[in-house]
């Protein structure tokens, strides 16, 4: 804790002054500097040099051009899809001529000025004629989640996190050979972005340094104030009536609900009698306890866990008696009550003996069956809502800019239902309007993973995902070991990939609020989806699962 | 002392930091005009901090040491250049106190106190009695977690905008503006009690 001193006599200037010292601050400089056999230079120099030798040598021996202009003869990409599942890029051929500035436009609106003569190969010539480019553009969540590319960003070695207001990568070629903007030359980008606020910088990822790069700041975008109220007058007209979106998620919860009884009533498959134990039979409404509707001539085997049964018990007459479920699978709490011993309660198993197996074992395939078809029946109509809120979501969202639009007189190209982001960049590759933030640190729970059945699951890269703010923050395995730290202010979401990777792990928004903040661990039920299907899953459609 | 002097700047004084970072970021040497220019701030702000002054002296060397290590990565993205060094601080102060385990400290002043008072009008005025206040309020501070009352600190001791508060957090205004307000409602929550 903290103690709030109270001190009239403040320390003057001249306290201050006489601690002023350069000369240790340089001291100390000088002791934070790294040693030479652990600097980058050391630990890449070396192979560096000897590619340098061998570059100098090919020179000397195989070319006599020694005026060549040194690049790249290929763009390096150190991001992967965590899912194996890349953004595809968009091919746009244009034809560069000595005397126009070149325009491409996207499938998404997003416009490319390219001046004239600013395109130059690996040599430094300016190229004309026909040129690839690749484009794909990273819009939200999702997209940020696909692409791999790390969104940490270190600020005076504090690591931040981004909220991206748009991010893309744009590549060229030339007859397969990558082509580069002259040094003293920029393109133009007018990314159609999905994120309407104006709180961002400019940032290009460098390869070479694995780290993103300040390169400006984003003009682009509206106040949270203006926001705000576009968000009210949409709400408040007849024709954005929320009434749909509101219908849609009571549907949801409701569905939800009729999914989670159903798992709770799974039938539960027969087990046999087990001779050497205790058991009894008691009269009960099947109806209470659907799951047992399989155990034909149904008796309660004191359990091996039970702590309190005493075999005399069997001698006594109760007067009542009352059943309710463990918190293991197939374990049931049974409390009996008299005058005599009051009431005295211990674990059972449901069992049935070996003759009612074969006609047990028949009733309970069937009922499984019926569960199983029960349950496709929910989940596929929990998916149509979902997909439709969804929907009404992106309509929303592409009024919302429409309407901002409306303000934005100063823009020269409005992509109606899109915020115009300007980047001028003077290198190909991975461009971004971003925001640096710190990373959540309000709450924090040890976590365990397992599936809808209750099976642990192995998960590799792990991501904290906020609805409201386009924001995606991996964490290591290790970190997650340490416990998931979150904003329990924010709406949260964990994506996470399998050690296989052929599934992706959601834990939603409404599971989430769930966890308080005092909790300390949590057992996280996620909900497998194969990666193959999230991919054709709108990031709505994710927010809704 | 008052660190916000050179605090917000012009132009042109913008201009003029930006040169005197390019140099220091050529050679280390000539990041002393920026430690004359800074110096006192930072003094100031670790002193309300901690405890002893020759701690605050060792801690203020210790950034300006670590500002100068790290000058080469800095980057100007349109806030203040002292932005960034109070940033240093705040963790260097945190590993004060990660290494020492001494109580976490705050100095303030009466005078800062009673301006605290004041600007929390309402509530606070009107639920105690004259005297019972500064106590009341001193208890309630210190019940308070470490980022809230880093908020009220920045704002009622230092006399910060919030402007100038989110900068050196790396928060939005919005944001500093709001969670300061909250620190001060959960001071008024903890009175009540």
């Amino acid at each position: 804790m903290k103690k709030i001193h109270i001190d009239n006599n403040e320390i003057t200037n001249q306290d201050a002054l006489k601690h002023k010292d350069f000369g240790k601050v340089m001291e100390k400089f000088g002791k934070l500097k790294t040693p030479f056999y652990q600097t980058t230079f050391f630990k890449v120099g070396t192979p560096v040099i000897v590619a340098i030798a061998a570059l100098v040598i090919y020179q000397l021996i195989l070319k006599d051009t020694s005026t060549e202009v040194l690049r790249n003869s290929s763009y390096s990409t150190f991001y992967n899809s965590p899912i194996n599942e890349d953004i595809d890029f968009e091919d746009i051929i244009g034809v560069v001529d000595a005397n126009n500035s070149l325009i491409l436009s996207t499938n998404s609106g997003t416009r490319i000025t390219i001046p004239k003569n600013t395109l130059v190969d690996s040599l430094g010539n300016i190229i004309t004629g026909s040129v690839t480019f690749k484009y794909r553009e990273f819009l939200d969540q999702k997209d940020v989640f696909l692409s791999g590319i790390p969104m940490t960003f270190d600020s005076a070695s504090v690591k931040m996190n981004f909220e991206s207001g748009g991010m893309f990568e744009l590549l060229a070629y030339q007859n397969e050979q990558p082509v580069f903007i002259a040094p003293d030359k920029e393109v133009k980008v007018e990314l159609a972005s999905k994120q309407a606020g104006d709180n961002f910088n400019i940032y290009y990822f460098s390869t070479d340094e694995n780290e993103w790069i300040y390169k400006g700041k984003d003009n682009a975008g509206f106040t949270k104030e203006a926001i705000a109220k576009v968000d009210e007058k949409l709400m408040s007209s007849i024709s954005v009536d929320s009434i749909p979106t509101n219908y849609l998620k009571i549907e949801k919860e409701k569905v939800a609900q009729q999914i989670d009884e159903l798992k709770r009533n799974k039938p539960l498959k027969p087990s046999l009698l087990d001779k050497d134990s205790y058991s009894f039979v008691i009269n009960f409404e099947y109806k209470d306890f659907p799951e047992l509707a399989a155990f034909k001539g149904l008796k309660f085997q004191v359990s091996k866990n039970a702590k309190n049964f005493k075999p005399e018990y069997a001698n006594e007459i109760w007067e009542e008696v009352n059943v309710n479920r463990g918190l293991e699978n197939k374990e049931y709490n049974v409390c009996f009550t008299n005058q005599k011993q009051g009431e005295v309660c211990f674990l059972t198993n449901p069992v049935i003996a070996e003759n009612n197996m074969k006609a047990s074992e028949a009733t309970y395939e069937k009922l499984l069956s019926d569960y199983k078809a029960k349950k496709d029946s929910l989940k596929e109509r929990s998916k149509e809502i979902r997909e439709a809120i969804a929907k009404r979501s992106n309509e929303l969202n592409d009024l919302k800019i429409v309407e901002l639009n409306k303000n934005a007189i100063n823009l020269a190209t409005v992509v109606e239902n899109r915020i115009t982001r300007t980047f001028q960049i003077a290198n190909f590759g991975v461009w971004n309007s971003d925001c640096p933030e710190k990373l959540p640190s309000e709450a924090i729970v040890k976590a365990k993973f397992v599936d809808e059945n209750g099976k642990e699951v192995q998960l590799t890269t792990m991501y904290l995902v906020l609805k409201g703010r386009n924001v995606v923050i991996s964490m290591t395995p290790e970190t997650v070991k340490e416990g998931i730290r979150f904003n329990p202010e924010e709406e949260c979401m964990l994506w996470a990939v399998t050690s296989d990777r052929k599934n992706v792990a959601v834990f939603n928004s409404d599971q989430f609020k769930k966890i308080k903040k005092s909790d300390n661990s949590i057992t996280f039920e996620m909900n497998l989806i194969s990666s193959k299907e999230f991919v054709t899953y709108s990031t709505e459609t994710v927010f809704n699962l | 002392m008052n660190e916000k002097q050179t605090y917000h700047k012009t132009t042109a004084e913008i201009e003029q930091e930006k040169e005197l970072i390019i140099k220091a970021q050529q050679n280390p040497q000539d990041f002393a005009p920026l430690y004359d220019l800074y110096y006192l701030q930072l003094f100031n702000y670790v002193i309300k901090r901690v405890k002893e002054e020759n701690d605050a002296a060792e801690i203020t060397s210790d950034i300006f040491a670590k500002a100068i290590f790290n000058i080469k990565k800095y980057q100007f993205k349109g806030f203040p250049f002292s932005s960034w060094l109070y940033r240093i601080a705040s963790n260097e102060i945190i590993d004060f106190y990660r290494q020492n385990k001494f109580d976490k400290y705050v100095r303030v002043s009466e005078t800062q106190l009673n301006y605290l008072i004041d600007n929390s009008e309402d509530e606070i005025n009107t639920l105690l009695a004259k005297e019972e206040k500064i106590g009341q309020i001193l208890s309630s501070l210190e019940k308070l977690a470490d980022d809230e009352q880093q908020l009220i600190t920045m704002r009622f001791f230092e006399d910060r905008s919030f402007k100038e508060m989110a900068e050196i957090l790396d928060s939005t205004e919005t944001n500093a503006r709001v969670k300061t307000h909250r620190a001060i409602a959960k001071v008024k929550e903890l009175i009540k009690k």
